[in-house]
């Protein structure tokens, strides 16, 4: 009887859809864009960022990194996207404009970073052409300097990276809030490393303390994803208010 | 009989009929040519013109004995109502001693009669009977003028009052314009004994939750001067307000004011007290019940969370999402075993406010959420959960969702917070299980389960869900406890389902239990599937709803009725609808129906009338004496969107204001009149003050012979005679 029971179930989660079918518990996946090309420019930068994460937050993660294109059915269980490159992806079709289109609406959040280190680059010109398709309705604007991007754990001041090409970072709005978050720095080049564990790349002209300034703003978009707008509730903000008065020592 | 001719033209008139004879005289000179008959004719046209501008009258007089005037001046203030100690209300009083009077009266004077409240208006011996008393107090000045200007000049007045009203400023110059003596006539009882009431007591029908607001009552002394009046304001036997007054004059009236603060959602009940004590004899003891309809602004809720996650940034969006909902949230970013890279200013962590959110804060919330927050981690003092429980069983409402860190790793096993649970807590700190599960639906009846339109359309919606990952080991139900959802597969050590949401009531609060954080899996579903798009919001509503009792309460309110009406008609009773959020549902979204139900037990419809969106307005009338019922039940969109019923008792009111015979006999002095109490005014010393008639001829009636048509046909007449003859004279 037991063992019947137990094939009932099995065949009853095997009939789940597939977009169930994702696993995490109560922890943090690293979900990124997998498309025909350059996807993965920096395929073990992940687990560099995931290791700060937990190590600097009580943030919970998965070291597996979950890959997946726009038509995947896992894209609706997954909370948080990213997506890099160093060339520009293949235009999306209907399907996959129609899929980011109801990800970023009913509560997904997607990262980009351009990882060229160029001021003009077809990724960013595929970027700005997809998410305008995408979201018709919103525009990608450059945050403001107070958003709660730049204070959801690190107080951020300058935006680092392995190449300095802007200075703000940029976002598309839904219901009042981003839901897509484009950094051009390439926020991720800055944590990749040799099997040997030495940067691969050097952050210029700001060295070490760009590379620093990039992991911050990486963990602050990823603490963006999974506390929403706490930082900018009132009880803190004489709290941040006092330290941004004070400074960097 | 003798009859009189007058002109009632006016100045003009008298211009026109000079012009004409100016005409005529001009006429006259310019036809001398003419024959003598012909210039006759003419003239007499003129003439007859010149007499009609004239309004010519004829009166028919008569000489006859002029009485003096009387006016009689009845006060129908609210007081006039009261019942002495002769068994009968004022009013009836003071009518019946009229009519008993009234031959008397007019076989000596030309009687008037005049209801006074506020000003005055003439009323017929008929009328006086019918007379009811009114809301407003009488106005002696204002009903003096009335009186003035509805007639010629009285020889005297007589004012039937019990004193209960305020001289104005404007008396004097009535008085003076009056010109005449006033007897006033006092009703009211005989004896009158030290006593205390309570009158007017107020409150507002409806409060938000938390909200501080006044209750007020007039006190009403009589015969207690040199007291001191105690008055309180009690909450359920508990004071909550206290006011002493000194009592100066034989009847004073004073204003009490409470502050209060409503705490529970629905009825309040409060108890206004008065006593004073007499110098001889026992003390005066009055009483007031009145309620208050507690009703919710905002949710306060208090949402903490031990760590960052999907669930804690979806949740408090939705929640921040909603003007209803007042949100204070705290997640626990750093834990004390992480490091920082950084100095401390380069962080925007804020301490953990533990004592301000367990002990300061929190029992001013309607709901706290604890999400993975571990309470070991933090080596909290058990005082802290002591609070929560002490919170809960208050009335507050405590949401729990799962995690690694939710329940017995979070180190709530034996601590007074597991015992509010609807659970028991899994023994072994490792209760959390990773993993796809999609849950079963154990209550389809309860409203948090029933989310769609039909309960087929819920379980449809239930089905399609994407499954939930992660759920919390729990060891077993407690009696008492509902589960709604339960693991498909999972047991609890006795083998029976394991619960995933699960519910309990406890004290007076409310617990719910959800035993995983990916609720946000519903969210992110609607991208997938249009028919889900609602669904989380839709779960986490109700989950706020029932938690903070506003899913029990009624959407269809009646004002809450004090312990007695008000004396005066019609009756007002108010009445509320709502919508889900407790936001005023207008009339035009309801379909609203109201019936009442007098003591003669037959039911009737009695319609309403909105007095602002939501607020709505009965009024009812002809009250008899017992108890009234009320129901109220409103449709919307073609189904029952709530109902309320409400009594009140109806009694007709009891003699409580004392008769001011010092105010009414100050009254009569003044004008030179004189002051008895009813029982003793004499009519026949009325009447012998008044001066003896006297002759005088009078107009017994008045025909305004200008206003015949015979002048028009005279007038044609002569005009087509004075034609023919100039046509037969070949004059034409």
């Amino acid at each position: 009887m037991r063992a019947l029971r137990a094939a009932l179930v099995a065949g009853l989660l095997a009939a789940l859809p597939e977009a169930g079918r994702a696993q995490e518990g109560d922890r943090f996946v690293w979900a990124q864009v997998r498309y025909t090309g350059a996807w993965d420019p920096y395929p073990g930068a992940h687990r560099e960022a995931l290791s700060f994460l937990t190590s600097v937050t009580s943030v919970l993660s998965l070291d597996e990194r979950r890959e997946l294109t726009l038509k995947d059915p896992l894209l609706f269980s997954t909370p948080m996207l990213v997506l890099t490159g160093r060339q520009a992806p293949p235009s999306l079709d209907d399907e996959e404009l129609q899929a980011l289109r109801n990800y970023l609406t009913s509560g997904g959040l997607l990262w980009i970073d351009d990882a060229t280190g160029l001021r003009s680059s077809e990724f960013d010109r595929w970027v700005r052409s997809t998410l305008r398709s995408a979201l018709p309705d919103s525009d990608l604007r450059p945050l403001g300097q107070d958003h709660v991007v730049f204070k959801t754990f690190f107080l951020i001041r300058r935006i680092g990276g392995r190449a300095p090409v802007s200075s703000s970072v940029e976002g598309v709005d839904w219901n009042g809030k981003p839901v897509a978050v484009y950094t051009r720095n390439d926020l991720i080049g800055a944590w990749a490393k040799d099997p040997l564990g030495k940067h691969l790349y050097d952050c210029a002209p700001g060295g070490e303390a760009q590379r620093m300034d990039a992991k911050k703003l990486t963990l602050n978009i990823l603490m963006y994803a999974l506390t929403g707008t706490y930082k900018s509730d009132a009880v803190h903000q004489p709290f941040i208010l006092e330290k941004m008065r004070q400074g960097i020592p | 009989m003798s009859h009189r001719l007058l002109f009632d033209a006016g100045s003009w008139e008298w211009g026109l009929a000079a012009a004409a004879l100016l005409v005529l005289a001009g006429a006259w000179w310019v036809s001398r040519d003419l024959p003598l008959r012909l210039r006759i004719l003419r003239s007499v046209v003129l003439a007859l013109l010149a007499c009609v501008l004239l309004k010519p009258s004829l009166d028919t007089l008569e000489d006859r004995s002029a009485k003096p005037r009387l006016a009689a001046l009845m006060d129908m203030g609210p007081s006039m109502r009261a019942e002495d100690d002769y068994g009968a209300p004022r009013l009836k009083r003071a009518a019946r001693w009229l009519k008993e009077n009234q031959r008397a009266l007019e076989s000596r004077a030309d009687l008037s009669l005049y209801a006074a409240s506020g000003g005055a208006r003439r009323v017929s011996f008929e009328e006086l009977e019918r007379l009811a008393p009114a809301s407003a107090s009488l106005d002696p000045a204002a009903a003096i003028n009335d009186l003035l200007d509805s007639g010629p000049p009285p020889a005297r007045v007589l004012l039937l009052s019990d004193g209960a009203f305020e001289p104005a400023d404007s008396l004097e110059p009535a008085l003076s314009r009056l010109g005449v003596p006033l007897d006033a006539a006092g009703v009211g009882p005989r004896e009158v004994r030290p006593g205390l009431s309570i009158s007017a007591a107020q409150a507002p029908d409806f409060v938000f939750q938390h909200g501080r607001f006044i209750i007020s009552a007039a006190l009403e002394a009589t015969e207690l001067p040199g007291s001191i009046i105690r008055a309180r304001l009690f909450k359920r036997d508990k004071p909550v307000g206290e006011a002493e007054f000194v009592v100066a004059k034989p009847f004073e009236v004073f204003q009490a004011s409470f502050t209060a603060e409503a705490e529970s959602l629905g009825r309040e009940s409060y108890r206004i007290t008065a006593s004073a004590v007499v110098s001889r004899g026992p003390s005066v003891e009055a009483v007031r019940d009145l309620q208050v309809e507690v009703i919710r602004q905002k949710y306060r809720i208090m949402y903490l969370a031990g760590r960052p996650s999907f669930e804690y940034s979806h949740l408090r969006d939705h929640l921040k999402s909603d003007p209803n909902h007042e949100l204070v949230s705290f997640v626990i970013l750093r834990n004390p075993e992480n490091y920082s890279p950084v100095t401390d200013n380069e962080l925007s962590l804020i301490p953990f406010p533990a004592q301000e959110i367990f002990v300061k804060d929190l029992f001013q919330f309607d709901l706290f959420i604890l999400e993975n927050f571990s309470y070991t981690r933090f080596s909290l003092p058990t005082l802290y959960l002591q609070n929560v429980r002490r919170f809960v069983a208050e009335g507050g409402a405590l949401l729990l969702i799962g995690g690694s860190n939710a329940f017995t790793k979070g180190g709530y096993q034996g601590t007074p917070l597991e015992d509010i649970l609807p659970v028991g807590l899994w023994p072994d700190p490792d209760d959390y299980r990773p993993g796809l599960f999609a849950p079963v639906v154990s209550a389809p009846a309860n409203p948090l389960i029933t989310l769609g339109e039909s309960p087929e359309a819920s379980s449809e919606l239930w089905r399609q869900l994407p499954p939930l990952d992660g759920w919390v080991r729990l060891a077993s139900l407690r009696p008492g406890s509902s589960v709604l959802l339960r693991h498909p597969t999972e047991k609890t050590p006795a083998g029976e389902p394991l619960p995933v949401v699960a519910l309990r009531e406890f004290g007076k609060g409310k617990v719910l239990l959800v035993g995983t954080d990916s609720t946000w899996r519903w969210k992110l579903a609607g991208g997938r599937d249009w028919r889900l798009a609602s669904f989380y919001g839709r779960f986490w509503n109700r989950a706020v709803e029932y938690l903070t009792g506003s899913l029990d309460l009624k959407k269809v309110k009646f004002s809450p009725l004090p312990d007695r009406m008000p004396v005066r008609e019609p009756a007002t009773l108010t009445l509320r609808v709502f919508d889900e959020h407790f936001r005023p549902l207008p009339g035009t979204e309801i379909d609203l129906r109201t019936f009442w139900t007098p003591p003669d037990g037959r039911q009737r419809a009695v319609a309403s009338f909105e007095r602002e969106p939501g607020l709505f307005q009965i009024e009812l009338t002809d009250l008899a004496e017992g108890t009234h019922r009320m129901r109220a039940a409103a449709r919307r969109r073609g189904q029952l969107w709530g109902e309320d019923e409400a009594e009140f008792r109806w009694e007709k009111p009891k003699g409580e204001a004392p008769l001011d015979r010092k105010r009414l006999k100050s009254l009569a002095e003044r004008t030179g009149g004189r002051y008895a109490d009813l029982d003793r005014f004499d009519a026949k010393t009325l009447l012998a003050s008044l001066a003896p008639a006297r002759r005088e001829r009078v107009a017994l009636s008045r025909r305004a012979a200008w206003a015949s048509p015979l002048w028009l046909f005279a007038l044609a007449g002569v005009l087509i005679f004075e034609w023919l003859l100039r046509r037969r004279g070949g004059y034409l």
